[in-house]
């Protein structure tokens, strides 16, 4: 009986059993619909005097579109890397993906923590140091990608600044510091404008006397820097870093004889970086990597814990027929 | 919620879609009017997670052995002799598999049937309410304890820029390597393209 059962039984296990392990199928996308209207900044930042209802539509959509870039291009796995997944925003403010289970999983998580940081405060610090070519041997970071480092293991740094303030004719700038919402963009710049002459126009037949006059036509330079910055709060004591800073400054004004007079032509140096970092609270980024006319430009960035609002934002405490997010008078 | 909200279209298409145990979300009408009435989606999301939680719950218990009007006993009972004829003839070849040397790889246990309770439990997942299908991504589940983005450069460009009286001369640097352009002002003597010039040194 149980030498029957065997037989009876052994081609069933034979077959079950797989003899070659099949590739797994490419996973699939699902499109869902996230609400993250209660996500909204607007609670938190007043709207500007005397904005229209069509400009206030418009700031909403363009602040849904701003969610929609960085869960873009911040997703894990990339949005980018599967061919069938994408985001977009509505201008209702539901947050439509189409992505992979675990795409998904990760925007849940990542709105999670976006509603855990709703209200908390982002200080962003930007300094510039120029120090002369020939004196940065020893001072490091000369590569093209900048050197992250968190507050515990930021020996680095303080010898970096040290070395640096022993250079003589080094300079550091230090840009105003921001403090914004989690993912508030703030913009910081301080421009200041030089007037030359850029050339002459020729007006012909002037009267009286059928004169002809040259005319000068004024021109300005910018000089200065211009920040773009927000904070996003990445979890596990991370927050990005998406910020792009514009430097100009006028090197010379060169005078340059024409027929009908001086003009001036302005030689600018423009440095500007774009760069998008995950990095520890408190923590400090080093760019290295900028020579130019035997100076070298290195970047170090900040971002500081982030600091609670002094007064806890209104959140919504979802009634009964009321949607989720949807805020209630103050 | 009210009657107007509730217009046969939108969802009847919803329950249309879950009769078929579909994703309502797949349904593209569906998607439309949700954009339209983003209120609509609240109501929505409570029922896919109520149908959710449905689906995760446990089975219910076992139907009584008692017999009934409706005759699940009479089914019960030709399940269990089937089940238990199953596993008796399935044992010995399992034990027979079971060689010495595969004693430390764990092998999940054969189903024993030790009674009509026991057979009952094991059939008890045939009354289980049928299972929709919902889409459920992975959750992370530790998500605020460990970093969402990985620490490190996501994305890295850093440009200088001269400008001088015939044009200007871009340095581009990023992780894939740097470029060096000369873009020169446009003017009547020289056209824009023919005088551009650039060197590229990117890693392939």
């Amino acid at each position: 009986m149980i030498f029957a059962s065997h037989l009876f039984c052994l081609p069933l296990f034979l077959s079950a059993a797989p003899t070659q392990e099949a590739p797994l199928p490419p996973e699939g996308v699902q499109l869902r619909m996230y609400d993250v209207r209660d996500l909204s900044l607007e609670s938190l930042v007043p709207a500007p005097e005397g904005e229209s209802e069509a400009e206030r539509a418009e700031r909403r959509a363009a602040e849904h579109r701003a969610f929609a870039e960085i869960v873009f291009g911040f997703a894990q796995p990339p949005i980018a890397s599967h061919s069938d997944a994408s985001v977009a925003s509505t201008p209702g403010g539901m947050l439509v993906v189409s992505g992979t289970g675990q795409q998904h999983g990760w925007i849940e998580a990542f709105l999670e923590e976006q509603r855990r940081a709703f209200g908390a405060l982002y200080l962003m610090s930007f300094r510039l140091v120029s120090v002369p070519s020939a004196a940065t041997e020893g001072l490091g970071f000369g590569g093209t990608e900048p050197d992250v480092f968190a507050p515990l293991d930021d020996a680095p740094v303080e010898d970096f600044l040290r070395g640096v303030a022993a250079i003589e004719g080094a300079e550091v700038l230090t840009a105003p510091r921001v403090a914004c919402f989690a993912r508030q963009k703030a913009t910081v710049q301080s421009l200041r404008p030089t007037a030359y002459v850029a050339r002459y126009e020729l007006h012909h037949n002037v009267q009286p006397g059928n004169l002809t006059i040259a005319d000068p036509v004024i021109e300005t330079v910018q000089e200065g820097f211009v920040v773009e910055a927000r904070a996003i709060p990445a979890g596990g004591g991370l927050a990005v870093l998406d910020f792009s800073l514009s430097m100009a400054e006028l090197e010379e004004l060169r005078p340059e004889p024409t027929p009908h007079g001086d003009v001036a032509v302005p030689l600018v140096a423009r440095h500007s970086y774009e760069s998008a970092l995950s990095m520890p609270l408190g923590g400090t980024a080093i760019f290295g990597g900028l020579e130019t006319a035997g100076v070298r430009t290195y970047l170090l960035v900040q971002v500081e814990e982030a600091l609670p609002t002094f007064e806890e934002p209104e959140r919504l405490e979802e009634p009964a027929g009321h949607a989720p997010g949807e805020r209630r008078g103050r | 919620m009210n009657d107007q909200d509730r217009s046969p279209p939108f969802w009847d298409r919803v329950q249309a879609r879950l009769d078929e145990r579909a994703d309502p979300l797949e349904d593209a009408r569906v998607r439309a009017e949700l954009c339209e009435q983003p209120e609509r989606f609240a109501e929505l999301e409570r029922l896919l997670a109520r149908l959710q939680a449905l689906e995760a719950a446990p089975a219910p218990p076992a139907v009584p052995a008692s017999p009934s009007p409706l005759g699940a006993p009479v089914r019960m009972r030709r399940t269990v002799v089937l089940a238990a004829a199953a596993v008796l003839l399935a044992l010995p070849a399992v034990l027979w598999l079971r060689r010495p040397g595969d004693e430390a790889v764990p092998v999940p246990d054969p189903p024993v049937a030790t009674g009509a309770a026991g057979a009952a439990a094991t059939s008890g997942e045939v009354t289980r309410p049928p299972r929709r299908h919902v889409a459920a991504p992975d959750r992370l589940p530790d998500a605020l304890s460990k970093p969402l983005i990985p620490r490190g450069v996501l994305r890295h460009r850093v440009s200088h820029i001269y400008e001088g009286a015939q044009g200007r001369v871009e340095h581009t640097l990023d992780p894939r390597g740097e470029s060096l352009r000369f873009v020169p002002f446009e003017s009547e003597s020289s056209p824009l393209v023919s005088s551009m010039a650039s060197i590229e040194r990117y890693r392939p």
